[in-house]
Formats: C-alpha cells, structure tokens, sequence
C-alpha cells in the first residue's frame, strides 16, 4: 500500500465522516445527538487539514470548533426550556425554501471550485522556492506566525479589535438575556 | 529521526537497550528507515509495549496515590493486596468487572454509552506527544516518543477539549440532576483555567520558538523553564489542577453537594474507565508539567552515554512522580475552593497575571536576556542539516546567536548538547560578557522586574491559599449552630 | 510528510476505543444481571426522582462560555506568534527578514485591546457568580 492509497482511504473516510456528521445535523431527532454529530463532521475536516499538511489549522479546529463553540451550543441547548425533550417535533413546512437555498449554494459552490485555479493550474510556483523549502522543515505554526506578524500585521490588529468587539456584544447581550 | 547505523556495543546497558530497541521501539524513526528497518509485527509489538506502559501508569498512579494520602493522613492505604498492595487496583479493576451495569431507565441510552470512550480516549491519546527519554541508538540521538508532532502541545489541547465534550456526554446522557450540574460546573472550571493555562503554555512557546515537546525539552538544557518562568509554572499548575478536577478544585466532584459527580450513574465497568481516565489525566498533566517546565527528562546523566536512555527515563519518571505527590500533597492539605472563588481567582486574577507573564517573557527573549535564549544544543538539534542553520550563524543582529553558533560551526555531523539541565552559568556568563553597557543596564533592571513581579504574585498566592484555609472564629460558628446572635449572648 | 505522523494518533483512537470496548465487552460477559424496578430509577438520594433534569439552567454557563470562546480564539491567535517570535525578532537572513521589535509592539496592541475587552467583561458582572 503506497502513501498515496493511504491518503486516498484517510479523504474518503473523512468525507463520509463529514457527510454523515452534517446529515446527522439536521436529520436526528434529538438535538443533543444533533450536537454529537455536528462534533464528528468538525473533527472530519479537522482531519482533511491534517491531510493538507496544515497542522495547527487542525488543532485549531478541535480547540476552538469542539472545545469552545459546541460547550457554548451545548449550554444554548440547555438554556431553552423546551428543546430538551426527547424528540422534538419536526415539520417538513419549509421543505421547498431548502431545497431552493440548498441547491443555489450547490451551485455556487460547483461554479466557484471550476473557477478557482488550484496550485496545479499555476506553471509558475504558486509561492516561492524557499519557502516550500521551508514549510517542509519548519512547523507551519511558526510560518503563520511569520506571515502574520510580518506581512500581514494590520489584519492581526483588526481581528484583535473584531475579537473586542464580540467579546462586549456577546457580554452585553448575554446579560439582556439574564435580566428577562 | 536519524537513520540507524550499527550498533556498538560500549557495555552492558547499552547492549540491553539495543537489544530492546531492536525488539520494540522504534517509535521515532523517519518512515523510510523505520519500513527499511523494521517489519510490521515490530511496530505492533512496540505498540502494544507502548499501551502495556500506559495501563501500568495508569493502574499504579491510582495505587501512588492512595498509598501517598494514606501517609499523609497517618494511616497504612492500601497495603494487603500484592507486595506494599501493588495489585490493589487490579483487583478493585476485577471486582468492578463483575459489577452489574445499572443504567436508569431515565437516561438517554446513546449518549450514557459514547460517554466512557469519549472520556477515556483523549486521556491515552495524550501519550503520543509526551517525550519519556532519550537514546543513543547505533551512535545516533533519538527521542523515546511515539510522535515528536510539530503542534505538539497544541494536540495536547485539543485532545482534552475532547475529554470536555465527554463529560458533558456523560451528565447529559445520565438525566440525573447531580450528574448535568457536576458536568456544567466542569466545563465552566475547565473553559476558565483554560485561558490561562493557555497562556502559561505560550511562554514556553516563546522560550523553545516551537510547539513540538520535544524541542521544548530541547530548549531547557541550560536552564529549566521552572527558574526563569517560575509565574507561568505555578499558573499552569494551578490550572492543571482545575482541569483534572484535583483539590481543591473538585467542585464537580463535590460529594457533599454532587454525590459522585458528572458519573454518578455509572457502575461497573464503566464507573472504572471514568475513574481511569482521571488518573491518567493526573499522570498527564504531571508529565506535562515535567516537560514544559522542568526540563523533560534532562537531568544529571550519571551513567553515561550508554546509559542515557535508564536515567533519561528515570529522570523523566522521577519527576513526574514529584509532581503526581505534589498533587496528592495539594489534596490532603487544602479544603476546596467556592464556586464563586473559583470563577473570580480564574478571571480576575489567573488571566491578567499570565498576560503580564507574557509580556515579561516576550521582553526578555527580545533583549535577549540569557535565560530565554534556549540552549545551543536545542538550536542545533532543530536546525540539522537545514538551510536556516547557514543563515542563523551569519546572523549578526543578536550577540547571543553568535556566541551560541561561534562555538559550534554547523559543518558535518551535528553535535548533540545533551545538557544536565542544572543552570550552566559559563554560559550565561559569556554571554554577560558580550552585552554592551546599555544592554547589562537592562538586563539588571529587568531582573529585578521579573523578581518583584514574582514575589507579587507569590504574596497573592499566598493569601488566597490562607484566605481559603482560614476557618470561621469559633464563636460565630457557636452562634450559627445555635440559631443566631441572640442565642449566643443568652 | 506530517500527516503520516498522525498515523500514530489514529492508532492510539483505535486502540483506546478498542480497550475500552473489550473492557465493556468483558464486563458485559461475565457481570449479573438481575433487574429490579426500583434499580433502574435515577439516583436522587434515596428520593422518587422528580421530573426530568433536562431543564433549563442558569443563564451565567453561557456568559461564561462566551466569553471564553473570544479569549480562546485570541489565545491561539498567539501559538503561531509565540512559536515565530525569536525568527520575527533576529530572522533568518535571505529567508525570513527580521522585523525586530515590532514583534514585541504588535502582541502588546493586541494583548492591551484583549485586556480592554476583559476589563469591560468584568466592569459589567460577566465575572460575578452569584
């Protein structure tokens, strides 16, 4: 078995993963199994970045995606009084709206895949040399890092300033919600 | 990661662990050398040495600790059991497999059975990242570790953000009220001591400039990172307790007020596995703590080169076992925390603290203060046969590079540094004595600096701990059993 | 290449949710199983249990959460710069220029705005338990 039938089997058991994790998402009837299923298609893609060889993208996945976003969903889960019980109620009213927003996004998703360049299209280097060089013995870590402080500085500021933002918007909507 | 040549045979230890290495563990090798090398079964046998390691730890940090509290609290702990009661927790393991397994009809059946594998899982997954020693192996230096990731610690943290999900797994799964409030209590404890645990880890990062343990090993050969990062140690101590739920942060294993906790439904077998799991936590963190601050398995390596794998590991066991006692230390000597306490020491004062430790580190390794500069035997073992090498010792912007890189041309086969990890002041001294005049201004100011920020920190500490000890006088402890004030005067 | 590294980490997942499988496996095998209704209750200390507990809990879990997902995303913005810092600081001559002590400058911003944040956080109660 080369490496090449290795990467093979690990993309499609992660997409699987990924399409079964999302449908789960919307076809369980159990919102907390709901939530299970939308951690296992998060660790699938965290698995597609490990295959891209971007490491800390994946970790960052888990950390952030499994380890701060769903605990927040899961106590939104159990903030609202009737969503806890077993099955709640599905209806199939908006089934027409969903399948028109869900093949629109199909659509666009198809046109933008057919329309991006991937680095293969490139006959020249999509980046350079020593930096390819690089990224094969340094940590990708620390070449994020680089280009983040480096080249892109001012962006870093500004998520800084985003991140500000959604920490005062979250605080003072949270406590609306505690004061109702 | 070295390709392995033939093995010489300089004495006895060397050729046992030749001959072990040979069997069993060629864990660290580069694939190609390693499928060159090594069939299949190999790999399979080391694994399963590798998983026979980790049931041992496991079952004997239960038995160490039991056995550690019972001294504490002047009495024997288990002792009938095996010789000293080794096999104590083999047998409680056999009794609770006989156990039967009650789960309420209340409880929501998927959930309640994913729960233990979503607890116990992460806690052995923590074990591939966690260098145990180090190896001459046919000449060549390796590293006893099953994968040296390159986001080691990263991984570390993602791998218990997973054990988190687990235990809310669990407290939903259970629909029992002790169990979902314990699990909330946990993943709020655990949310706010992760921001600064966090931040702990991150001047470390900035001290090895890599997230791989193994370089963060590395770069502690000159100094352990508990003597220049003493504020970022006892902050990620105190978090590492946090997460595993050690005393005096058990909050959501209060028995007074939670019964058992977020497993209170659980019996049998699967009680075990959540109880095994929180061991090997404790084992964890302690191994983490070994490796981020003191220094990983470095230590005085008084066997040689021959021997450096049994002290390495020695060393590396040794002082994961302190901080294992230290743990129980904590638990037989502290009552815990209030939640409120808890939530407000997290956020109030945990995370400006490690901000500041930040800032002070990042200063210090950007004036190049020598204590932050790593060892040169952690930048040539980094930079083997690598292009940076060439470009870092023409590197002249910073004195402490070149002193480093000035004594060791990398040409030819590098050579490995394997320092004892006692704080090496000929170094530090040459490298005092490079600094300009404005920069030794500096360097004293920032030490003291660093000093009063320390002690601040500890005075803090200090009272919280007392703050938390104190009892109620006895009088008003009189007057709030008899019903009040007027009761006492009468 | 890295991600054969992580062939490691699949193994251990395999092998851990195989040992805990075959302990529950065992378990399940040789354990009795004698039934009783009053056994299959949920456990309220010795009480007829009331209700269910999937009820609604306290709304500060969710503040907290919040606030920690902001400072989580903010924290791990800075393992990349912490793991470049000393390249940003002295660089790599021809691969990667140094930037100096900008480096330090940059994370000092970003830190003093996160700390902006926090100290709104705490000057609203979002640290308050009670």
């Amino acid at each position: 078995m080369s490496p090449a039938d290795l990467i093979a089997i690990y993309f499609y058991f992660f997409a699987a993963l990924a399409i079964l994790g999302a449908l789960g998402v919307v076809v369980l009837r159990n919102i907390f199994h709901s939530v299970l299923s939308m951690i296992v298609c998060l660790f699938a893609v965290a698995g597609f970045f490990v295959l891209l060889n971007a490491e800390f993208l994946a970790a960052v996945q888990v950390i952030i995606y499994v380890g701060a976003i769903m605990v927040l969903i899961i106590f939104a889960i159990l903030l609202s009084t009737r969503i806890m019980r077993r099955d709640i109620v599905q209806t199939n009213a908006y089934v027409l709206p969903g399948i028109i927003v869900s093949l629109a996004f199909l659509v666009t998703t198809f046109f933008v895949i057919i329309s991006t360049r991937f680095v293969e299209d490139y006959h020249v280097p999509f980046y350079p040399a020593w930096l390819a060089e690089a990224s094969e013995k340094l940590d990708n870590t620390m070449i994020v890092g680089w280009s983040l402080m480096a080249t892109y500085s001012l962006p870093f500021e500004i998520a800084s300033i985003l991140l500000l933002m959604a920490l005062i918007g979250g605080v003072v909507l949270a406590h609306r919600k505690e004061d109702d | 990661m070295k390709a392995l040549g033939a093995a010489p045979h300089n004495g006895i230890l060397d050729w046992l662990f030749n001959w072990f290495y040979n069997l069993f563990l060629n864990w660290n090798m580069s694939e190609a050398s390693a499928a060159a090398w090594a069939s299949g079964m190999n790999q399979l046998i080391a694994f399963l040495i590798i998983v026979i390691f980790i049931v041992v730890t496991v079952l004997f940090v239960v038995l160490f600790e039991r056995r550690v509290l019972g001294f504490f609290q002047i009495r024997h702990g288990p002792n009938r059991v095996g010789p000293q009661g080794l096999f104590q927790t083999v047998a409680d393991a056999l009794k609770l497999l006989q156990k039967e397994d009650i789960m309420p009809l209340a409880a929501e059946p998927i959930t309640y059975n994913i729960a233990p594998f979503a607890v116990f899982v992460p806690s052995i997954l923590a074990f591939v990242v966690i260098p145990m020693g180090a190896a001459y192996v046919g000449g060549s230096y390796n590293v006893l570790i099953v994968r040296d990731l390159n986001i080691g610690i990263l991984y570390l943290l993602a791998v218990s953000s997973v054990a988190l999900i687990g235990f809310l797994m669990a407290g939903w799964g259970s629909n029992n009220k002790y169990a979902l409030i314990s699990a909330f209590r946990n993943a709020a404890q655990i949310i706010s001591y992760e921001v600064p645990m966090i931040l702990a880890i991150l001047g470390v990062v900035l001290v090895a400039g890599s997230t791989s343990m193994v370089d963060i090993v590395h770069s502690q050969s000159v100094v352990w990172n508990i003597v220049p990062q003493f504020v970022g140690f006892l902050i990620y101590l105190i978090c590492g307790l946090a997460e595993t739920n050690r005393c005096p942060f058990d909050l959501p294993e209060a028995e007074s007020e939670l019964v058992a906790g977020f497993h209170t439904e659980y019996s049998g077998m699967k009680f075990a596995l959540f109880f095994l799991a929180e061991y090997t936590n404790v084992f964890v963190i302690s191994a983490i703590i070994t490796t981020l601050f003191l220094g990983g398995w470095k230590g005085p390596m008084f066997l040689g080169a021959g021997g450096l794998w049994l002290t390495s590991i020695f060393w590396f066991l040794a002082k994961t076992y302190i901080m294992v006692t230290i743990f129980v230390w904590l638990r037989a000597t502290l009552p815990r925390f209030r939640v409120d306490h808890l939530m407000g020491f997290a956020w109030k004062f945990l995370v400006p603290v490690a901000v500041v430790n930040i800032l002070v580190i990042g200063l210090g390794v950007a004036f190049s203060h020598p204590l932050y500069m790593g060892s040169p035997g952690n930048i040539n073992e980094r930079l083997t046969a690598d292009a940076r090498v060439v470009a870092l010792t023409q590197l002249s912007s910073s004195s402490i590079y070149n002193i480093m890189f000035d004594s060791e041309k990398v040409e030819g086969p590098v050579r490995i540094i394997e320092g004892n990890g006692t704080v090496d002041f000929g170094w530090i001294n040459t490298a005092y004595g490079a600094m300009s005049d404005d920069m030794k201004t500096f360097f004293w100011a920032y030490n003291v600096f660093a000093f009063l920020f320390l002690i601040l920190i500890l005075f803090t500490v200090w009272k919280v701990i007392r703050g938390v000890k104190r009892a109620p006088k006895l009088e008003v402890m009189w007057s709030a059993v008899s019903g009040g004030e007027a009761d006492a005067k009468a | 290449m890295p991600y054969q590294d992580y062939n490691w980490v699949a193994l251990f997942i395999l092998a851990g949710i195989a040992f805990t499988g075959v302990a529950l496996l065992v378990a399940w095998l040789i354990r009795p199983s004698r039934i009783a209704f009053s056994k299959l209750t949920t456990y309220e200390c010795g009480e007829e249990p009331q209700y269910t507990a999937w009820i609604r809990y306290n709304p500060r879990f969710y503040v907290i959460a919040i606030i920690f997902l902001v400072f989580d995303v903010d924290v791990v913005f800075m393992f990349p710069w912490a793991s470049a810092y000393k390249i940003l600081l002295f660089g790599i001559p021809y691969h990667f220029e140094a930037i100096g002590l900008p480096a330090f400058g940059e994370m000092f911003i970003f830190l003093v705005i996160l700390l902006l944040g926090w100290l709104f956080a705490w000057k609203k109660g979002a640290f308050e338990w009670v």
